[in-house]
């Protein structure tokens, strides 16, 4: 299993490459560049077409695709993405959007996880019941509602009718006139719709895959002969069925480890929430390239990680796939 | 073997493919459950079908394709004409007087800021979400399940070959690849479902290929081996209809995710193009409009989340009748 993990290791280089080709091919191909957009409207005297030459020279734009692309690989493997189009560096733009994004993702991970491992369980034990079947119907309409859908619902209800949450921002105006714990409520209070909204098809989503997950071991033999031995069901359920359906769960924690900083564009705008989203979406609509390339690095590169991850968790839940392979 | 027709009875007999049903109607004959124009006329001697033309897409027939024709008013001016309505008279890119009007008898949900009226925007919504998502859904399958059919049969080298191929591709931030796309060539229905379509095939890939291997080492394959069938006949004849379960079950939640996306970019602008009523255009409206005219939210929302419901439905189904 070391040579399996290894050799997922080996595979996330050129997964990694492929993604920025990728994305810098699109970008190529896409008409118009940062030189054009700098220079501005075409004025009548003016010698556009020159302006755009030489801001082309300067940014480096004029060399051959393939030379600025290695370029680029080489900066971003010590994470200097560059300047964005307005100057700054990319890194510093990605680090103040990163906290917001950051309270979300941690606190609807860490929660979805603490809801849906016991639901999902509860579930599975009266599976058929109609309880379960009741929680898991429920589950499946909460799922099918996008969190952008729930936000807005949730913003009308206790934003707008009940005024009960504010809902834009991430932290009040006067934010730095607070003390510390002061600001701490202050964050909290602005993120409970956001949060809510994006744990709600989240926790939905986990639940029913850590039912599934237990159900499909509850059939299996060694729980009937667990239960033929007399041992509680609690024992069974949680000694023998969870542990053993621990691994697609690992698995499941590996996937949506992304989801702590991916941020979601949408759901980001409504409340805007100045996180990672948000920056992507801006950076699309002003052509920022260096931002666009740099954030969706970061995000395969998360995926990749989160991928190896569910692979070494399991190894270190299941002995079984410490002997295979 | 599973043949088509009985999976169409299986699926009729089933409740939980019942509202999948009634969204399949709902959204393909739009046009003729309300239109403000005719189903069928007589206008000026012309016999018209003007629901059929706004059914394949086209412009209104004759007299009433005119810019600013109003059916209603050129059939009351034609003394030898007749008309079939359908149910409801409203057209879902017709402006009403009454704006931001709230549910009424005239206008059942309401109408929208620039007087649309919101029952029609809904069902005529769902046409396009439907196209999107089946748009997409062929494109998915047309890559994944022959790939996954190779890599399941072939095995060595082509499967390491696709496998890694696909890793790659699950690794890719799809969503913002597809957004990245829409953003320099514009909405267009027909690019947002190939994309759709294209960068989320990885699921599809991987059950099919999981089917065939394990469909492969049956004795029934064996036997056809042994009789000297060929690879490619074995996997048409032998395999792929038994693994037709293994492969709807991802496809139907992959259609349900891609209604979500389609009202998602639609929402940014960068989906459906403005001139064709889609959920994400009025959710868009919705989120306007939240202080002063909060009715706009709920007729897209219910429709887009039973939409997605109704697949994920049909896509649960069909994964416990596999149990």
């Amino acid at each position: 299993m070391f040579r399996e993990i290894l050799k997922r290791l080996l595979l996330a280089f050129p997964t990694l490459l492929g993604v920025t080709l990728v994305t810098f091919l699109v970008i190529q191909a896409a008409p118009g560049d940062p030189a054009e957009l700098a220079a501005g409207v075409p004025r009548a005297g003016a010698d556009t077409g020159r302006i755009e030459a030489r801001l082309r020279a300067f940014m480096g734009l004029d060399r051959p695709p393939a030379r600025r692309y290695l370029e680029w690989l080489e900066k971003a493997a010590t994470l200097d993405f560059g300047p964005a189009l307005d100057g700054e560096p990319v890194m510093d733009k990605i680090v103040r959007a990163l906290p917001p994004t950051l309270i979300l993702g941690t606190a609807s991970f860490l929660l979805g996880l603490l809801f849906s491992i016991p639901l999902g369980v509860l579930g599975a034990s009266r599976a058929g019941g109609l309880l379960d079947k009741a929680l898991s119907n429920l589950l499946l309409v909460l799922y099918s509602v996008p969190s952008w859908l729930a936000g807005l619902v949730l913003i009308l209800l206790f934003g707008v009718r009940l005024g009960w949450f504010p809902f834009q921002g991430w932290r009040s105006p006067e934010w730095h006139e607070m003390t510390f714990f002061q600001s701490l409520l202050d964050v909290a209070r602005h993120s409970f719709l956001i949060l809510l909204a994006v744990l709600l098809p989240g926790l939905a989503h986990d639940t029913l895959f850590v039912r599934q997950a237990v159900l499909e071991e509850m059939d299996k033999e060694y729980v009937q002969a667990s239960r033929a031995l007399g041992l509680p069901e609690r024992r069974v359920l949680w000694g023998h069925a969870f542990r053993n359906a621990l691994v697609p769960v690992l698995t499941l924690v590996g996937v949506s480890l992304p989801g702590i900083l991916a941020g979601s564009v949408i759901l980001e705008q409504i409340f805007s929430w100045p996180g990672m989203g948000r920056l992507f979406f801006q950076a699309l609509q002003g052509r920022d390239y260096p931002v666009i390339m740099a954030v969706t690095t970061l995000s395969a590169f998360l995926v990749v990680a989160g991928n190896l991850l569910a692979d070494i968790l399991s190894v270190l839940a299941d002995p079984r796939l410490r002997r295979h392979g | 073997m599973v043949r088509p027709r009985e999976i169409a009875g299986a699926v009729l007999r089933r409740p939980a493919f019942w509202p999948l049903g009634v969204y399949l109607f709902l959204a393909l004959f739009a046009p003729f459950l309300t239109l403000d124009q005719p189903i069928f006329c007589k206008l000026h001697g012309r016999y018209l079908l003007p629901a059929l033309n706004a059914f394949l897409g086209l412009p209104p027939p004759g007299p009433l394709g005119r810019p600013g024709a109003d059916a209603e008013a050129l059939l009351e001016k034609d003394p030898d004409s007749f008309a079939l309505w359908p149910p409801f008279r409203l057209g879902p890119t017709r402006t009403y007087p009454e704006v931001l009007a709230p549910p009424s008898r005239a206008h059942p949900l309401g109408t929208d800021g620039a007087g649309r009226d919101l029952f029609a925007q809904v069902v005529h919504g769902a046409r396009v979400s439907l196209f999107v998502a089946l748009l997409s859904g062929l494109c998915a399958f047309l890559l994944g399940v022959p790939l996954g059919a190779l890599a399941g049969s072939a095995g060595g080298w082509t499967d390491a070959l696709l496998s890694r191929l696909v890793e790659v591709l699950a690794a890719f931030p799809s969503f913002f690849l597809v957004l990245a796309v829409m953003a320099w060539r514009g909405p267009d229905v027909l690019l947002l479902g190939i994309l759709l379509g294209v960068t989320r095939w990885a699921d599809l890939f991987r059950f099919t290929r999981a089917e065939f291997l394990r469909i492969g080492e049956r004795e029934y394959v064996l036997a056809a081996r042994a009789l000297g069938m060929g690879p490619l006949r074995i996997a048409l004849a032998e395999i792929l209809p038994n693994a037709w379960g293994a492969i709807l079950v991802p496809l139907a939640f992959l259609l349900s995710g891609s209604i979500l996306l389609e009202a998602g970019l639609s929402w940014i602008g960068l989906g459906v193009p403005p001139t064709i009523p889609s959920w994400g255009h009025m959710l868009r409206a919705a989120h306007a409009g939240l202080f002063h005219a909060p009715h706009l939210l709920w007729p897209p929302g219910a429709a887009l989340v039973l939409a997605v419901l109704s697949w994920n439905w049909a896509g649960e189904a069909l994964r416990k009748g596999r149990r």
